[in-house]
């Protein structure tokens, strides 16, 4: 029986689980062949077990003070300016990525199938709709997510499976790829592809108190891992690693080479359907994350005011980049860099100070 | 300021005083007055009984008989300024006051409500409130009563009451029976009647003209005897209905074939039939000025805080014509403005009485062959009785088509149009060379020919309701074969558009609700705009829009989508479903105090061969 508003179980793993694994459908996977050659899959697996580290020490923290967020955690371990700070950064993080990632799938919806469309068009109908979204509340993205759930699973796996005609395993090898070095660093510092794991820290108090953090939060992890691993492991054997890095969007053009009879043989539009759906949700939710993120820190009572300026703010930035090639370019640069130190390392670290400063003290018991 | 002027001259407006309405400031004692009951020195007290108000409802507080103070400073000037003649001193300034019914006046709360203990003031004073001798309605029968030679009155409305039991369970014992003129009896004339000269089944003493008001409406007949200040209200009622029908909206090839009258009476009594269960509990309440509705529910199996929320929702309603469950749920539903359904109007009983089982709560009005059911979820809708009655596989089947048809009644057009016009290449080459060819010689956009085949579809379907009889269906085939047909040799529409639209018609056919049909056909538009505009990215953004939209709303407070979002506990039987003996539990979202529906192991049988087996 549900007896409050907030986000249950189930509804915060797909959101986690959609947030995180959607991202297979850009440009994403493929920085992994950029990274490790061969041993994409091998980077990706270094990636997720960073990922799963992080996560896991931040959710040690949250157990102890149940009913927190990472936002005001953050202040409490920190002090209010310092902590302050560095919620600003996740906003601005969450501002940067939320126009990359606008950015990033209008131009993915005008390569694939919207030519003629000026690719602000989809920009704004994707803002607007994310906006729509953040002015229905967390409750509603989350609850959406659980029902497209299984269409997007099906829509990521249908492909997967349908395409091991092509598939050649050879094409993993060499173990390593590019190098030891290369496939080690490159994965740690790639981590940032999974940042957005770190939602369940930030939405640790708009969550139901009886719902175990870590539990869903690792298991999001690990499925989303998995998911992820599968794309890059079918892309290797299909596409071998110096094609695959260089196709923009893996996963459809994946699923743009099957063909059943003459009947199936354009399977990726019903891919594209889905595909489309999981981004907007993504969307929706990164910029809910900022939107929350900023009401937090300034103990704003209602989001909706923000809307607006929010949404003018990350259309600016989404369009301020020349071409698809620079959307990119940056993308990558950034998760690489800023996004794995501001949503990975940054909270872990302040996570470990927080559980230092905490030892011995008692667990807060969360209020129902 | 003339323009202020004129609007407030406008405001100065007073409706006749002999309209049905009477002012607020005019109570009843000044009507009475001026009917001559009540002498004019009495007024003044009389007046004082209800304060005046304002025409936003409020009560100003102001003395009784006097108007408003003026609010604004034009106002008071115009107060204050001298008034150019003899004529317009004397007439006071006055605003404009909100009508109030006779039946909301006489509240009964003051004592010059109260019926009158003199025959004639009493005789007048119904002639008067029920517009007698223009209203040919009402009987006001004379006669006197053999026990204690009294004179009385027996008061109905015709044509509304049986006056077979009136003629020989009324009058008949009244005037024949008793101890002849035992004067000793008068003052406990309406107690001896009722408890030795009224061999009626209900009886019920009344003392102030809003009951009898509401008593005569409501088809009881009114006894009145001279010299008591109280009447006898006799249940007479005999409203014309039709006898139990078969269901027409909502049938089924297996089950129960019977529907609900107009007589709420009659339509509680087929529940009860249905569920012969001690704790159903109905529960009469007032709904506008003068209706009630019947609450049904079970005691212990609804939750109480939703039958206070049903309560409190319908007995708030204010309103001279709240008969139909249409009415009812435009006024009771959490999100009116949406377009999706948020009650569910069945015209099965079975219907009512499997929801009334689960924990939910239906209303039942007068005059009305259908039930409304709250709370409910959009898999309420998708549902019919018949697909528990089937065997689960059926049922299933039957859902799984639903959902299909649901869909295709959406999206088809809309993505025709949005592969048509910018995803061609998604087709496989002899489908996209088949639509190409059948569209060739179509002098129209693509656009343009589905917007018209849509529209004329719709105006088929809208006149094939109207036009009377058997003709209407017919109609409706025949204009469709005949444009459709019409439309391909002309070379208007193209052949496969006619296979689209006819699909999507049939599909939203499928849909069991009706309401919900309708909610397809307008988002059926947009789609088709959205379509249009942005192709299958448009589409999925209107579905995401749509997914956004029906998770937050709500049906007193259920999430729409429960019980998959918010995912609540359940049996299964959402759109799959499984066997009957599996249900064993109510819905959670419902959160009935009583949760499980039957013990766990419900086959009986099962549990007995197995201790034999052993």
């Amino acid at each position: 029986m549900r007896k409050s508003n907030r986000l249950g179980a189930q509804e915060l793993y797909a959101l986690l689980l959609i947030t995180v694994s959607s991202l297979v459908y850009f440009s994403t996977p493929r920085y992994f062949f950029l990274i490790a050659g061969n041993a994409a899959w091998l980077a990706l697996s270094i990636a997720i077990s960073v990922s799963l580290i992080c996560i896991f020490i931040v959710n040690l923290l949250l157990k102890r003070r149940p009913g927190q967020n990472l936002i005001s955690l953050n202040t409490q371990i920190l002090g209010t300016w310092l902590g302050n700070v560095v919620n600003m950064l996740l906003v601005g993080h969450y501002v940067v990525t939320g126009a990359l990632i606008i950015r990033l799938f209008g131009e993915a919806i005008v390569l694939t199938s919207l030519r003629s469309l000026p690719v602000s068009v989809i920009m704004i109908t994707s803002v607007l709709f994310g906006l729509y979204g953040c002015y229905k509340g967390w409750n509603v993205i989350a609850k959406s997510c659980w029902i497209s759930l299984p269409f997007i699973a099906l829509s990521v796996f249908i492909p997967l499976v349908l395409a091991w005609t092509y598939w050649e395993p050879s094409y993993l090898l060499p173990f390593f790829g590019k190098g030891v070095d290369d496939t080690l660093f490159g994965g740690v510092f790639a981590a940032g592809v999974m940042g957005d794991i770190i939602l369940t820290a930030l939405l640790a108090n708009a969550v139901q108190p009886q719902v175990n953090l870590m539990k869903v939060s690792i298991s999001a992890m690990i499925v989303t891992g998995l998911i992820f691993m599968l794309v890059v492991v079918a892309n290797s054997m299909v596409n071998s690693y110096p094609v695959a890095a260089y196709i923009t969007i893996p996963y459809f053009s994946l699923a743009r080479t099957l063909s059943f009879g003459r009947f199936l043989e354009r399977l990726e539009s019903v891919i594209f359907i889905i595909w489309v759906f999981a981004a907007l949700l993504k969307i929706a939710v990164m910029i809910g994350t900022g939107i929350y993120v900023y009401k937090q820190i300034f103990n704003i009572a209602d989001t909706k005011p923000l809307l607006l300026p929010y949404g003018a703010i990350l259309m600016t930035t989404a369009i301020m980049p020349k071409s698809f090639p620079v959307v990119d370019k940056w993308s990558w640069i950034y998760m690489r860099s800023f996004g794995f130190v501001i949503t990975l390392i940054l909270p872990t670290l302040i996570a470990l100070i927080g559980l230092i400063k905490l030892r011995g003290k008692q667990e807060v018991k969360a209020q129902p | 300021m003339s323009v202020l002027k004129f609007l407030k001259n406008l405001l100065q407006y007073q409706p006749p005083k002999d309209d049905v309405f009477i002012l607020e400031e005019g109570t009843w004692a000044q009507e009475a007055e001026r009917a001559g009951e009540i002498p004019p020195t009495e007024q003044k007290a009389a007046a004082g009984s209800v304060a005046p108000r304002t025409e936003q409802g409020g009560d100003t507080g102001a003395a009784p008989g006097a108007y408003n103070k003026t609010d604004t400073p034009e106002d008071a000037e115009a107060t204050t300024a001298p008034q150019p003649t003899a004529q317009r001193e004397k007439r006071p300034e006055r605003t404009l006051r909100k009508p109030v019914p006779i039946s909301e006046k006489l509240t009964g709360e003051s004592p010059e409500d109260r019926i009158a203990a003199n025959l004639d003031a009493n005789r007048s004073t119904l002639e008067r409130l029920f517009h007698k001798p223009q209203n040919t309605d009402l009987v006001i029968r004379d006669f006197t009563l053999q026990a204690t030679g009294q004179c009385g009155l027996l008061v109905y409305i015709e044509g509304i009451v049986n006056s077979d039991r009136l003629s020989y369970s009324v009058l008949q014992p009244l005037m024949l029976l008793g101890k002849a003129r035992d004067t000793q009896l008068a003052p406990y004339v309406i107690e001896t009647v009722e408890e030795h000269l009224m061999p009626v089944h209900q009886v019920a003493i009344i003392e102030t003209w809003a009951e009898v008001i509401q008593n005569l409406v409501d088809g009881l007949a009114l006894l009145f005897v001279d010299g008591d200040a109280r009447a006898l209200a006799i249940e007479a009622r005999n409203f014309p209905s039709r006898a139990i029908g078969r269901a027409e909206v909502e049938t089924v090839v297996q089950g129960p074939q019977e529907a609900f009258s107009e007589n709420k009476r009659v339509n509680v009594s087929l529940v009860r039939n249905y569920l012969r269960n001690k704790d159903l509990i109905t529960e009469s309440v007032d709904i506008g000025s003068g209706n009630s509705a019947f609450v049904l529910y079970i005691a212990g199996v609804a939750n109480q805080k939703l039958v206070d929320e049903v309560r409190r929702r319908l007995s708030s309603l204010e309103g001279s014509f709240l008969r139909e469950p249409g009415h009812i749920e435009q006024m009771i539903e959490d999100h009116p403005n949406s377009l999706y359904p948020q009650t569910l109007t069945t015209e099965r009983p079975d219907r009512v009485a499997i929801h009334l089982m689960q924990g939910k709560i239906a209303v039942i009005l007068d005059g009305s062959p259908f039930a409304l059911i709250v709370p409910i979820t959009f898999f309420t809708l998708i549902k019919t009785p018949e697909d528990s009655y089937l065997r689960p596989a059926f049922g299933t089947l039957l859902r799984i088509v639903r959902v299909a048809a649901i869909f295709v009644a959406y999206l088809l057009p809309g993505i025709y149009l949005a592969i048509v016009e910018h995803h061609h290449a998604i087709l496989p080459s002899d489908l996209l060379l088949a639509i190409a060819g059948s569209r060739e010689g179509v002098p129209f956009p693509c656009w343009l020919e589905v917007v018209m085949m849509e529209v004329s579809f719709e105006v088929i379907r809208e006149a094939g309701i109207r036009v009377p009889g058997v003709i209407g269906p017919t109609l409706g085939i025949v204009s469709a074969l005949v444009l459709g047909q019409a439309a391909v040799a002309a070379a208007v529409a193209s052949p496969i558009l006619i296979i689209i639209v006819a699909t999507t018609a049939l599909a939203a056919f499928a849909i069991p609700n009706y309401q919900l049909q309708f909610s397809t056909r307008i988002i059926r538009f947009l789609y088709i705009a959205i379509g249009y505009a942005l192709g299958l990215y448009g589409i999925v953004l209107g579905l995401a829009v749509q997914i956004f939209y029906t998770t937050s709303i709500t049906s007193f407070g259920v999430g729409y989508l429960s019980p998959v979002a918010p995912s609540t506990k359940t049996d299964l039987d959402i759109v799959f479903r499984s066997p009957l003996w599996l249900h064993e539990t109510r819905p959670d979202y419902l959160q009935s105090p009583d949760r499980v529906k039957k013990p766990r192991i419900s086959r009986g049988w099962m549990q007995e061969d197995n201790h034999e087996k052993k």
